[in-house]
Formats: C-alpha cells, sequence, structure tokens
C-alpha cells in the first residue's frame, strides 16, 4: 500500500448479535482488529465468519452490537465516503463485469477518493499504479475483465482494495482460486501491509496452517460462537480443533519457527503406513 | 487467551414446512381451484343457461338446447382456456429456466408478434381466409418469428443474446402490425381486440386439433425437466455433468415455441400469462423447485390465471362482455396485481450476470465514435429539415434562419423545426433514461418502459382522448407526464421493502406496466371503434402538430438531468456489479438509486409527454452503445444520447417523408430502422 496509508486505524465490534431474516447466524460475539495485526477469522462452514466479517464491513446490519474505530469513534454511523476511505473488504463472491479493462476496475478503488466531476484524484494514478504491481496484475492492465481466469480475477479485485487505501482490510478467503505461488505472494503481502504499514487486517481463512503462519490473533467460530481467540499457539490446539471441527486434529509446533502445524486425521490415515496388500507376501 | 465453554448452536432450527407437504399443499389448492372456477365457468355466458339448468341436466331433467349451449359454446370456451393456460405457463417456466432470465416469455421469442403480424398483414391485405387457414397462418407467423430470432441470435449461442434478438424482433413486428392497423384501419378492424386474445370459440374444432399437441409437447418439457434442473447451474457445470446443452437448449426451445403457437392459433396472443404463471409459482413456492414439479403448476398457474381472468370479467361485467373484451387484457390486469403482489415478498437472490458489452476502447477510439456518431446526427438533424411533404433546398434553410424566406416557406419550416428537436429531444432523454436503468436493474431487458412510467403516461393520455376527444395537446403532455410520475411513484413505493431490490424492481415494474397496458387496451377496445387510431397513433409516438412551446419540458429536463446522470456515472460503474462493491467503495446505494431512478423517470415522463410512447430507443441506444465503446459510463452516456438522438431523428423523417402527404408514427419507425442495426450489432459481437 502507498505511504500515505492513514495512520493506525483498527476496528473493534462488540457484542454483535446477527442473523438473516430473523435467523440468527452469529450470537454475542466480540473481535478486535488491532492496527498492525494480522487477525485470522477461522471455523467451520456455516460458522458465520463471513457474515461477521460482512458486519465489519457494514454490509451487513447487525441485529444488536457496536462497531468501533481503534480511537473509539463509532464506524456505523459515519458518512459512506469517509468509511469506504478507512475500511475495505475482498469480498468472496467477486462480480466478472463485461466491456471494461482491468485497469479500470482497480481504479474503481479510487472511488471514494474522487470528486463528481473530474476523472482522476490526486494520488490515483500512483495508488492504482502501486496496486497493481503488488498483486501482480500490472501486465494484465489492458485485458478485458472478462477474459481472466479465476485467480487473475481474484487478484485484480484484491488490487482494487488495495488501491482504495484504507487502515482496515478485510479479506474473505482471498487464497481460493490462488496458486501456490500466489497464495504465498498474498499472504506475505498481507503481512506487509501490517508491519510497514499498520493495517488492520481481518481475514477469513480456511487453510489452518495459512492462519498459523500469517496471524497473531487467531479467532475460532464455532456455530455462531467466538469460541475461543488468542495467539495462534492457543488457539490451534487439538483439543478445540477436533471438537470445533467434528474431526480428529493433530498438530506439531515446529521447532525452529515455533509454527503450528494442523493434521487433519482421515479415515484412512493409517493406510500410508502400512505395506501396500499386493506388495506383501 | 479466551476459550468459551458454551458450544450451544446458535438460533432454532428453519422451521418451514418441508418440500413434500408443501408442493403437495401447492398441487391441492391449485386443482380445488381449478375445479371451483370451471364449474363457475360453466355457469357464465350470453345465453339464459345458468347453474341451475346445468344441475338438473346432470340429473337428467334439462330443458330444451341446455346441452346444445353446454356442447356448442360453454365447453368450447372452458377447453380453450384450458389448454391455452397450460400452453403458456409451461412454456413461459422453460423459456425463463432456459434464459435464466425472470423476463423471458414465449413473446421473448417473437412467437406471439408473429402470430399477430401474420394475421393482421393478412387482413389489411384483403387475403381473406376462412377459419382454419387463418388459424394455420397464425400457427405459421409464430412459428416463423421465432426461427427468425434463434438465426439472428446466432443458433444456440446463449440465453441472452437470444432474448434480447427475441424483443428486438418482437417489438419490430409489433410496430409493423401496429402501422398495418392505422394506415388499412377499414380493414383491420376488430383485429386490434383479436390482438389481446379471446376465448371465444365457435366450436370445439380448435380444441380438439390443438389440444393434443400441446398436451404431447408440454408432457416432453415436463420428461426434460431433470435436464433443464441441471442447466441452471450453468452451461459448464451442465456439460460436466453430462448434460448436452445445446441439444436440449434447441429441443425445449422448439417445444416452448410449438406450445405458444398453438396458444396463438386458438386464442390470439394472450398476454402475459407465459411471463406471469411460472413467476407466480416460483415466488409463492421461493424455496428451488424441479422442474418436474415446476413445469405441471406453472401450467395449472396458467390455467387458473385464464379462467379466472374469464370468470372475473363475466362475473363483473355480464355475459356480453367476455364476448367484446378480449381475455388477455383481464388476464393481464389480474397477473399483474398477482406478480406485483408476490414480487414484494421477493428475496435477492443470485447475482444477476453482466449486460453484454463489446470490447473496451481507448480514449482515443472513443473519441472517434463519437465524433462519427455526433457527424451523423448533424447530418440527420439537417435531413429532417430539409425532408417532408414539402423538400426545402439548403439554401433556404439559411434564408430562414436569416428570416428572408418567402410566407410559404417560413410556413413549412416553422412548422417543422419543433417536430425534428422534439425527436431528436426525446430520443436522447430516452436513451439518458434507458442507459441508467439498465445500470440500476442490472437486467439486459430493461428499458424506460419498465419502471411503469411509458405505460402510466399511456393511461393517462389515451383515459383524455376517450373522455375529452377535442383535448389540446398541451392538456395532453400535461396529463400523460402527470400519469407517467405518478405510476413511478407508484412502482418505486411497491418495490420498496428495506431498500430496493434490482429484481423486485424489475418484477414490480413489469407487473405494474403490464397491468397498465392492459387497461389502456381496455380503454380502447371498450370505448368508440373510431378512437382507435387516434389513441394507437398517439401510442406509437408521433412528432404530428408539435409546437416549440411543447418541447421546452423535456428540454429543460434533459438541461438539468442529464449533468446529474453525469455525475453519478462512476457510481453507475459500480451499480451495474452487485450490492457489494458500491457499499465496499462508498456509494449511498439507495440515495444514487432514488436519484437516478427518479431522474430517468422525469426524463421519460417529459419524453413522452413531447411526442407520445416511442418504445425500443431506450433498450437499444445503451446496448448499442456499449457494443460500440465498452461498459464505462463515462464513455457510454455522451454516445449513447447522441445515438438515441439519431436513431428517433432519423425515424421521424423518415415517417413524414417515405408516405407523404399520410405520416407514419415516429415511434415505429424507430422500431424499423432500429431493428435490423441492433441485431447486427449482436450478431457481429457474438462469442
Amino acid at each position: 500500500m502507498s505511504p500515505s496509508t492513514p495512520a493506525a486505524a483498527g476496528l473493534l465490534g462488540s457484542g454483535l448479535h446477527l442473523g438473516y431474516h430473523g435467523t440468527p447466524v452469529v450470537v454475542d460475539a466480540s473481535i478486535e482488529l488491532a492496527p498492525a495485526q494480522v487477525t485470522a477469522l477461522v471455523g467451520p462452514n456455516g460458522s458465520g465468519k463471513s457474515t461477521l466479517l460482512r458486519t465489519l464491513a457494514r454490509l451487513h446490519k447487525p441485529s444488536a452490537g457496536d462497531v468501533r474505530f481503534a480511537d473509539g469513534s463509532p464506524a456505523l454511523t459515519l458518512s459512506s465516503t469517509e468509511f469506504a476511505r478507512r475500511v475495505t473488504l475482498l469480498a468472496q463472491s467477486r462480480p466478472v463485469p463485461t466491456g471494461v479493462r482491468v485497469r479500470d476496475v482497480v481504479a474503481y478503488g479510487r472511488h471514494p477518493y474522487r470528486g463528481r466531476w473530474r476523472d482522476s484524484d490526486v494520488d490515483g494514478t500512483r495508488a492504482v499504479a502501486h496496486a497493481m504491481a503488488v498483486t501482480g496484475t500490472a501486465g494484465l492492465a489492458e485485458r478485458c475483465v472478462d477474459e481472466l481466469s479465476g485467480g487473475e480475477l481474484q487478484r485484480v479485485w484484491l488490487a482494487t482494495c488495495l488501491a482504495q487505501d484504507t487502515g482496515v482490510l478485510l479479506l474473505d478467503e482471498p487464497t481460493t482460486y490462488l496458486d501456490l505461488r500466489y497464495q504465498v505472494e498474498i499472504l506475505d503481502l498481507t503481512r506487509e501491509l501490517a508491519d510497514d504499514h499498520g493495517v488492520a487486517v481481518g481475514v477469513v481463512l480456511h487453510d489452518l496452517d495459512q492462519a498459523a503462519h500469517i496471524a497473531d490473533t487467531v479467532v475460532l467460530l464455532d456455530s455462531g460462537r467466538v469460541r475461543a481467540h488468542g495467539t495462534p499457539a492457543e488457539v490451534l490446539t487439538e483439543e478445540l480443533l477436533t471438537e470445533v471441527y467434528g474431526l480428529r486434529i493433530t498438530t506439531t509446533i515446529d521447532p525452529f519457527t515455533g509454527q503450528v502445524h494442523t493434521w487433519p486425521v482421515g479415515r484412512h490415515a493409517e493406510r500410508v503406513r502400512r505395506t501396500p496388500r499386493w506388495e506383501g507376501n | 487467551m479466551i476459550i468459551e465453554r458454551t458450544a450451544e448452536r446458535a438460533g432454532a432450527p428453519v422451521t418451514a414446512p418441508p418440500y413434500r407437504a408443501r408442493v403437495g399443499a401447492a398441487y391441492a389448492v391449485g386443482l380445488v381451484l381449478l375445479v371451483v372456477l370451471a364449474a363457475v365457468h360453466l355457469t357464465q355466458g350470453t345465453s339464459s343457461v345458468g347453474a341451475l339448468d346445468l344441475v338438473k341436466m346432470i340429473t337428467g331433467h334439462e330443458a330444451d338446447g341446455v346441452q346444445a349451449v353446454l356442447v356448442a359454446s360453454r365447453l368450447p370456451r372452458l377447453l380453450a382456456g384450458l389448454v391455452v393456460g397450460v400452453a403458456l405457463g409451461v412454456a413461459g417456466a422453460a423459456l425463463q429456466s432456459l434464459a435464466r432470465n425472470p423476463l423471458a416469455s414465449p413473446d421473448t421469442l417473437a412467437v406471439n408478434a408473429g402470430a399477430y403480424f401474420a394475421v393482421v398483414a393478412a387482413a389489411a391485405f384483403g387475403v381473406s381466409l376462412p377459419v382454419l387457414p387463418a388459424g394455420g397462418l397464425a400457427f405459421l407467423g409464430g412459428l416463423a418469428a421465432a426461427g427468425l430470432v434463434t438465426l439472428l441470435a446466432g443458433g444456440a449461442s446463449g440465453p441472452t443474446r437470444l432474448i434480447l434478438a427475441g424483443s428486438a424482433t418482437a417489438l419490430a413486428l409489433n410496430s409493423l402490425t401496429t402501422l398495418l392497423l392505422i394506415l388499412r384501419e377499414q380493414a383491420t378492424m376488430g383485429l386490434f381486440a383479436w390482438g389481446n386474445g379471446t376465448l371465444v370459440q365457435a366450436d370445439l374444432s380448435g380444441v380438439t386439433q390443438l389440444g393434443p399437441v400441446v398436451a404431447v409437447a408440454a408432457a416432453a418439457i415436463v420428461l426434460f425437466g431433470r435436464r433443464l434442473d441441471i442447466l441452471t447451474l450453468g452451461d459448464d457445470t451442465a456439460l460436466t455433468l453430462g448434460v448436452p446443452v445445446r441439444r436440449t437448449r434447441l429441443l425445449v426451445t422448439g417445444l416452448a415455441v410449438l406450445l405458444a403457437a398453438a396458444s396463438v392459433t386458438l386464442a390470439g396472443p394472450i398476454g402475459f400469462v407465459g411471463l406471469c404463471g411460472p413467476l407466480i409459482v416460483r415466488l409463492a413456492l421461493p424455496r428451488a423447485l424441479r422442474h418436474r414439479v415446476l413445469l405441471p403448476l406453472s401450467g395449472l398457474a396458467g390455467v387458473l390465471m385464464v379462467l379466472g381472468a374469464d370468470v372475473l370479467l363475466r362475473a363483473l361485467l355480464g355475459g356480453q362482455a367476455g364476448v367484446e373484451v378480449p381475455t388477455g387484457v383481464v388476464t393481464t390486469i389480474v397477473g399483474a396485481a398477482v406478480l406485483v403482489g408476490l414480487a414484494r415478498r421477493h428475496r435477492e437472490g443470485r447475482p444477476s450476470r453482466g449486460t453484454p458489452s463489446g470490447r473496451p476502447r481507448t480514449r482515443r477510439e472513443a473519441a472517434i465514435v463519437l465524433t462519427v456518431v455526433s457527424a451523423l446526427l448533424v447530418g440527420a438533424i439537417l435531413l429532417g429539415m430539409l425532408a417532408g411533404d414539402t423538400w426545402v433546398l439548403t439554401g433556404d434553410l439559411a434564408n430562414w434562419l436569416g428570416g428572408r424566406t418567402g410566407p410559404a416557406l417560413t410556413f413549412v419550416l416553422d412548422q417543422r423545426y419543433p417536430r425534428v428537436l422534439a425527436a431528436v429531444l426525446s430520443g436522447a432523454a430516452l436513451a439518458v433514461a434507458g442507459t441508467v436503468i439498465q445500470a440500476v436493474c442490472r437486467n439486459p431487458l430493461a428499458e424506460p418502459g419498465i419502471l411503469g412510467v411509458t405505460a402510466g403516461a399511456g393511461v393517462g393520455a389515451v383515459g383524455l382522448l376517450t373522455l375529452a376527444p377535442l383535448a389540446g395537446v398541451w392538456l395532453m403532455s400535461t396529463v400523460a407526464g402527470g400519469a407517467a410520475l405518478v405510476t413511478f411513484a407508484l412502482v418505486y413505493f411497491l418495490a420498496w421493502k428495506r431498500g430496493i431490490g434490482s429484481e423486485r424492481l424489475v418484477l414490480v415494474g413489469v407487473g405494474v406496466s403490464a397491468g397498465a397496458t392492459a387497461v389502456i387496451d381496455m380503454i380502447i377496445v371498450a370505448t368508440d371503434p373510431w378512437n382507435t387510431g387516434k389513441a394507437l397513433t398517439w401510442l406509437s409516438g408521433s412528432t404530428y402538430g408539435r409546437t416549440a412551446a411543447q418541447i421546452i419540458p423535456v428540454a429543460v429536463a434533459l438541461a438539468l438531468l442529464t449533468p446529474l446522470v453525469w455525475l453519478v456515472r462512476r457510481d453507475l460503474d459500480l451499480l451495474r456489479l452487485d450490492d457489494d462493491t458500491p457499499r465496499v467503495l462508498g456509494v449511498r446505494l439507495e440515495r444514487v438509486r432514488l436519484l437516478a431512478l427518479a431522474g430517468s423517470a422525469l426524463l421519460i415522463s417529459t419524453a413522452v409527454g413531447a411526442v407520445g410512447v416511442i418504445g425500443f430507443v431506450g433498450l437499444v441506444a445503451p446496448h448499442a452503445a456499449r457494443a460500440l465503446v465498452g461498459a464505462k459510463h463515462t464513455r457510454v452516456l455522451p454516445v449513447a444520447v447522441v445515438l438515441g438522438a439519431l436513431l428517433v431523428s432519423l425515424a421521424d423523417t423518415l415517417g413524414r417523408t417515405v408516405i407523404a402527404p399520410a405520416q407514419i408514427p415516429a415511434g415505429l419507425v424507430t422500431a424499423l430502422v432500429g431493428t435490423p442495426y441492433f441485431v447486427w450489432l449482436l450478431w457481429r459481437s457474438r462469442a
């Protein structure tokens, strides 16, 4: 993100009750996205991760609870433009607009900064170029968006978020569809945004190893409740994960990096150690 | 670190009744209603045979002639309603699934338009045909039109392309039909009513011939149900699951066209049943339905709509009205009311797919396109001033501008310039409105008519024509414009439910404008037949007899509202994607949406007030602009405006000149001129 990133602006949701059409999805959840930190939301399908993230981005209205910035100012009543300059979200479903180029889509990110009449803003060109450079989409700039592959499209929308130049970055499963290289690059990029620019990052991840690798804080959701939060080593334990996911999960701590590795134990886990039946005698 | 020890599930399980029970209940309710309606239906008619006589007949104490009435008149009408309802309901459901668009219906493939055109053309040119070949004519006309559409859309190339080509063709054919109705008023008298569909049957022969066709075709479509289930998941998924996508689409389209053609042959183009029947089923049972359930239920809903409308009409207005008022008009009114009511319950579902567009152009290419179309517009305006029943020379035009022409020429040109301006300005206004509405509705079929504004204006104008045939043009414009705005307010109000959803807006808009259109038809049919021509001319959009003062509203609206739309051009770029993206980027969704829609409604109402109803341009100009310069609104808006002005201006000039001193309304020529161009654009941009 460009150096003009506003000073630390964390986001704090407290006592959030969320639901769809009267059906509760998240119950009394509190979450803090601290500046310069990466917070990973993990949990089984349907545990309310995305809804929680969407609420922080003001895409979902909470039935109870409050969202504030780190300085205590209310986030739910801020003007739309001002909020869009401080918080952005890479949503799970990414539309595929027809008839526009990659450069146009990335420039959407400058929308909250543009005047009504003028077509560009002061930092716009630089921010767009920077966002495309760090997401590896600069080479696609003149391509039609509807010709891109799923992974390319995903990086384009991430570039749009980065061009928005916000202090809070919310990512809903940013690594799906990406090849190994870009999975790692996007996680590294996320880490750098937090470390070098003080961005508060909230990210929904399915890969527990990725969460352990990148996050300062892990929030584990289970059936709409925050089951645990803390450092990866505190939350990603065999006991908790096995219970929440309904599947035996073993963990190991890497002796060199101290990082947690998780190992789901499937029904055929024993097979690899057995001698194949057709070889024995 | 904090670990919560409670792991109870949040919320109670969803307490909707199970799928089977709901489907069973839907069938039960539908069938009971059907039996009741059918029973009541049989007791209604022009003769004095009532319920009591029928009961007596069953118990063996019949009076004279009861059986004759039953067999010769009552039964054919009931059975015709059954056959038509099933045919349209099933065809509509199948086409909506294939097109993945809730706005698709048998008429989006121009079946009705083709049939109507064939019948009117035969009458207009004095080809008198016996009853049966006349039916065959409608059948062939419908099939030919659908075939043409499929050909134009490039075979099975894709659903969006198909319905766009279909809508354009239907508009063009309807324009030709209206043209014939206006120019050959005497030869085609009474056909306007046929054009709205009627269940009146001479005997059982129609039903016995077409009933089996409908039964077989409907059953065949239902057998394809499982493939249709899979097709709704998308072409790729369907192919992966082993469904032959192209063949299935072609076959089911063919069967649906067959059904629609059979229905149009039996009862004329009964509007809205094919669109509304399936929609009612989908909205009433919002959880996804399997097609083997959806299709029969849609047929049932179609029958209920047709019979219900017929029963209602005769119960309210008496048996004679059942002969005079077209059934299609009543089905549309009833269906529209139900559709609007159900649409309010509609929850936004799947994200809509984008409108088709050409490649994005560089700034320079876009500038070239804009320059070329602008030059063409200047040429068209010049031509409009020169051409007409009296041709003028360029030199005379210069003299007129300098105030040096003689009285005769001055008179001609003074008469002419307001017409030219009216055409240019309303074309531009409708193009702006169309661009905005397509972006907000996220539906490539959306057009100014969808807000109900055009049809509302029509109700005002035709109502005034009927009440006060001598009303001045000024009063006409005011009443039409006012009615248009009231209708828009109604649509917006009905579509509002914790925000405007694009899909809900489209559904409500379609319902309201269809209802309003039916009211127009009702007024035309129910009053003096000699007013038909006058009303049709107004409805077709005409610049005839316009004075400079009348153009002022649309000029002012354009001058004020076009900059306003320009201000939200980038919001429109985002609005056309989905609901999330604009909100993440700080767009105040509801405010921009209301602003844009209200601005469009104002533009449309002033345009309609100035020249009457000119369809097509609001649908086509934005599509054409996107095909030329890509989808960015900064580029699309100027090109669309100029194209809209160009199209209507050319159409107006042609209409005034080609058969001078007689004139063809500009709206009709617009569709005739615009369709080939539009279809060519679609053809060119094939994948």
